[in-house]
């Protein structure tokens, strides 16, 4: 609804003047939200409006209202802009004559001014109704909010302290406990109901409850205001039986918006370690390099299994020992080697990834794999066999082709309730009998041989300390012509008085102290013996009786056997010549010189030198002839076992040239007349062993 | 844990909020009794307070107008206050509607109240968070998905600076801003002054601070308020009184001249070969 409004020139330019006026008392006393240009174009159509509104009495009342509505629409809400406005429009207006007629026009522009002051004041309330709603919601809509996050903090807070293994509780600046939590009230030994509304310096040991007062004052006080200070240290706490319990307490100020504060305490039990151990755990059960678990964890998953592993399909546990894997560290360097080594854990993991399985790492290059059977599971060879064709595919490490392989000692289906230690025992004993095999061989644990190897291996164990306690004992057996069995010389034994078992030979002796890397200076030991007895003997009986003792491979190659030698001798003030030294062939013709060279240099000081020719090869004993310095072969019994066979008469015949070079002969172990017969043949000098005396004591020699 | 009538900070209808009294001089009705009553006795210390707002408004738009038209497309407003007729948004997508605008305050209910206004604009967020902390505003992931600050931004800081003490090191704080922005991002200031009229104007701070309100004013000097455009160039007229930043309109100018230099303003941009 429209109405023409005068064009002439006059008119416009009233209604421009109005609309500029308008704009520029509006703008400078009150905020609208747009330039003054924009102020005066909006402004420019709502003068047309209320122009058409006096030139129109129809339009009067709506085009009042929609100036007023559009008013407060421009944010011009004030009383100030309603007053400005109403004079503004008011005069300007009146001022129109060419609107309506002089007797209508004063009536119009008081009816348009009118009906726009309404809608003004409706509009304003309408507004401040919605902006005030709309406070409320932003007002409910922010508190809710933060009430959320409140719910969500005091139930992270409770959830905490009901699982923490911490004791936490809130106090009063009097030190009655408002709130505890579950882990306080079991270091105390009380139940939480009866820790709350007690006083923490009740709950504290006498001498400490003057220090403790003094902090949660301090906290609770004017300290507290200067910001998040926090008290920790040591604190005896009394538990329900009056005994004292030892905590880490820590006691922090909770600031209280209109309130007092109050002060968080926590109490660490400082007798509970487990969260140290917790950290610990993973370390202390895993592999640094590998990351496999090791043997502790191997262990503790294996007694595990033997008890729950189904029993129609059992457990087997492999334990596997790379083959020559110093080649890897010692030849490539040790980036290979640990690299390997990570490797080969990958790769055990894959052979088993489908089994119920747990590879471990036990040692530098030992694995262990136990497999909880399913009747699915493959069978042992061909677990074995898998094992072994994985490690073999070469790979590439640090820029070399590599390829591994194991030797594998197995345990399949241990009983229910086998000692996991003794189980993992049974694996290691099977493996090194597999590794006396060679490499890449594997062998199941065997109940029978296993108590053998056990028992060895803890004899070796314990040798050491048996030396300590004086269960080592030397013996001597004598050595005695052949021709008339009178006493020629003696031989050092070594035998083990052991406490539990029998007496342990000589033979089993030095075999053990070879495993154990005490051959050198058990031998020396009884070198010196030796040689002080030798010495003894003389005096007793005026004429020499030398002694001899077998060297062992590794005394043998001692680089410093020339200087416990001399020493020993020189110690004792035996004559060298009245000492003879077993040697092997092995030793004696090996190709380090150095060897050879020590065992020359005795040799021309004067020691006596004899071949250990046990076995009697012929090779070695025609290349005693024209070696080095021997004074005698010395054989055991394989040979005289059968007088009459071509191999005892070739060896008669080798004997015959050793005889002529003038080294002597000596058999070891005569049982019987016909051996020290048959010897006595083909040119043995002397014999010992069974037929003529037993070892014993040294007196037993010159008796 | 027992105060169960505890009230976050920023809602507690028994303090004068800056936001909602900002909000009462602008004529608007998002307020209570104790705002209300804040505004005016800081009226009746100052009478022109009404008009340095509305001064301060007008500035407002013409340094977005001008951002804009200079081809700046995404403004960081911190210190927003309660979005009610004239913000950011309207002017700045009124001349280019693809304008991203984030309003940043730290009083909850003007957050709130920016949340609900804006719900359906996907261009503009309202974010709580608190100047003084740069690093967690500018690490906010409202706002990281709003803004991308390899390209230039501009930080407008209206009528908020004047609450930090110099305690928050406010030029410091800038800087921390200023370094995360790219080359061609502006700071726009606008910052209350005693300059000319100390006495009318520590009456004026004397209300805010006896009000129990949690902001107070620190007036700084014309050398003050140039220094923190430390780092920007100072766009034409430089920091002047907020009525001779470019005026268009009666709008935009004061009747008492003393009203048109009691808020000094300034546009910077920091310059593209990042010295």
């Amino acid at each position: 609804m429209t109405a023409p409004l005068p064009r002439d020139p006059d008119a416009l330019r009233a209604r421009t003047k109005l609309a500029k006026k308008w704009a520029y008392l509006l703008s400078s006393r009150t905020f609208v939200p747009m330039s003054t240009a924009e102020l005066e174009h909006r402004l420019a159509g709502l003068v047309d409006r209320l122009c058409a509104g006096v030139a129109v009495e129809s339009l009067a009342q709506h085009a009042g209202r929609d100036v007023g509505e559009a008013l407060v629409a421009l944010n011009c809400t004030t009383p100030e802009g309603l007053q400005i406005s109403i004079e503004v429009v008011s005069k300007g207006l009146l001022g129109m004559s060419s609107l309506a007629p002089d007797d209508r026009l004063r009536n119009r522009v008081v009816d348009v001014v009118a009906a726009l002051s309404a809608s003004f004041v409706e509009r304003v309330r309408q507004a401040t109704m919605e902006q005030q709603e709309h406070l409320g919601r932003s007002l409910y809509k922010a508190m809710r909010e933060a009430q959320v996050e409140l719910r969500l903090s005091r139930a992270r807070v409770e959830l905490l302290e009901t699982h923490s293994s911490t004791g936490i509780a809130t106090v009063e600046p009097d030190g009655v406990l408002v709130r505890a939590n579950e882990a306080l009230a079991r270091i105390l030994d009380r139940s939480p109901d009866e820790l709350t509304g007690m006083s923490l310096f009740d709950l504290a040991h006498p001498d400490e409850r003057a220090g403790l007062r003094a902090d949660v004052a301090g906290l609770a006080g004017g300290a507290a205001r200067d910001g998040a200070r926090t008290v920790t240290q040591p604190c005896r706490l009394l538990r329900a039986d009056g005994e004292p319990a030892w905590v880490m307490l820590t006691l922090s100020p909770l600031h209280r918006v209109e309130a007092p504060p109050q002060v968080v305490v926590l109490a660490e039990d400082a007798t509970d370690v487990n969260l140290l151990q917790g950290q610990l755990n993973h370390q202390a059960l895993h592999d640094v390099l590998t990351r496999l678990p090791n043997r502790q964890y191997f262990t503790s998953r294996l007694e595990q299994a033997l008890r729950t592993a189904d029993p129609r399909t059992g457990v087997t546990v492999f334990h596997l020992d790379l083959d020559g894997f110093s080649r890897f560290t010692g030849g490539l360097g040790r980036e290979v080697g640990d690299h390997v080594l990570k490797v080969v854990a990958g790769k055990l993991e894959a052979v088993v990834a489908g089994e119920n399985a747990m590879v471990a790492r036990f040692g530098h290059d030992e694995f262990a794999i136990l497999v909880e059977n399913s009747p699915g599971t493959p069978d042992v060879v061909t677990t074995v066999r898998r094992i072994n064709e994985v490690l073999s595919a070469p790979f590439t490490s640090h820029g070399h082709r590599v390829a591994v392989s194991a030797t594998i000692g197995v345990v399949h289906r241990p009983p229910r309730g086998s000692s996991p230690l003794d189980l993992l025992d049974s694996a290691d004993l099977a493996l090194r009998r597999a590794k006396g095999g060679g490499p890449r061989q594997w062998e199941l644990a065997d109940p029978e041989q296993d108590d053998l190897d056990r028992r060895a291996f803890s004899l070796a164990a314990t040798m050491a300390g048996a030396w300590e306690e004086d269960e080592l004992l030397v013996r001597y057996r004598p050595v005695v012509r052949l021709a008339d069995g009178s006493v020629e010389s003696a031989e050092a034994l070594l035998l083990w008085d052991h406490p539990g078992l029998d007496e342990l030979p000589h033979e089993q002796c030095v075999a053990l102290a070879e495993d154990t890397g005490l051959a050198v200076p058990l031998g020396s030991w009884v070198l010196r013996d030796a040689c002080g007895q030798a010495v003894a003997w003389r005096e007793r009986l005026g004429r020499d009786l030398p002694v001899r003792w077998a060297l062992s491979p590794s005394q043998a190659a001692d680089p410093d056997l020339v200087g416990v030698v001399r020493g020993a001798l020189r110690d004792t003030g035996l004559a060298p010549s009245s000492l003879r030294l077993g040697v092997t062939g092995r030793s004696l013709f090996s190709g380090r010189g150095e060897v050879a060279d020590n065992l020359e240099v005795l040799a021309e000081g004067g020691v006596g030198l004899e071949l250990e020719g046990s076995t009697g090869a012929p090779e070695d004993l025609l290349r005693v002839v024209d070696g080095p310095p021997v004074r005698a072969v010395r054989l055991g019994q394989a040979p005289a076992a059968g007088p009459g066979t071509a191999a005892a008469r070739a060896l008669a015949g080798v004997l015959g040239v050793v005889r002529d070079a003038g080294i002597g002969l000596t058999a070891a172990g005569v049982t019987t007349p016909e051996q020290a017969r048959w010897w006595r043949e083909v040119g043995a000098d002397t014999a010992s062993g069974p037929l003529f005396a037993p070892a014993g004591p040294p007196d037993d020699i010159t008796r | 844990m027992s105060d169960l009538d505890w009230v976050p900070e920023g809602i507690d209808t028994s303090v004068p909020s800056i936001a909602r009294t900002y909000d009462y001089l602008l004529g608007g009705a998002h307020n209570l009794a104790v705002d209300r009553a804040m505004a005016e006795k800081v009226v009746a210390a100052l009478p022109g307070t009404r008009d340095l707002v509305r001064l301060n408004r007008a500035f407002l738009r013409r340094a977005v107008s001008h951002l804009v038209e200079s081809g700046v497309r995404q403004f960081l407003d911190v210190g927003s206050g309660i979005p009610t007729v004239g913000n950011v948004h309207e002017v700045a997508q009124a001349l280019d509607p693809r304008c991203r605008v984030v309003y940043v305050d730290k009083d909850p209910v003007a957050v709130a109240h920016g949340e609900l206004l804006l719900a359906g604009d996907p261009n503009s967020t309202a974010v709580q968070a608190d100047l003084r902390d740069p690093e967690d505003l500018l690490g906010r992931p409202e706002i990281t998905r709003m803004l991308d600050f390899d390209e230039p931004v501009a930080l407008l800081l209206l009528l908020v600076v004047h609450f930090l003490t110099p305690g928050d090191e406010p030029g410091a704080l800038l800087a921390r801003y200023r370094d995360r922005m790219a080359p061609g991002s502006c700071l726009v200031v606008s910052h209350a002054t005693a300059d000319g009229r100390p006495g009318t104007m520590r009456r004026a701070a004397d209300q805010v601070r006896e009000s129990r309100s949690r902001d107070n004013l620190v007036y700084r000097t014309h050398e003050e308020v140039t220094a923190l455009f430390d780092g920007y160039e100072l766009v034409e007229p430089g920091v002047v009184g907020c009525a001779l930043w470019r005026p268009a309109g009666a709008g935009d100018v004061a009747n008492r001249a003393e009203d048109n230099t009691q808020v000094w303003v300034g546009v910077g941009r920091k310059p593209l070969d990042g010295g």
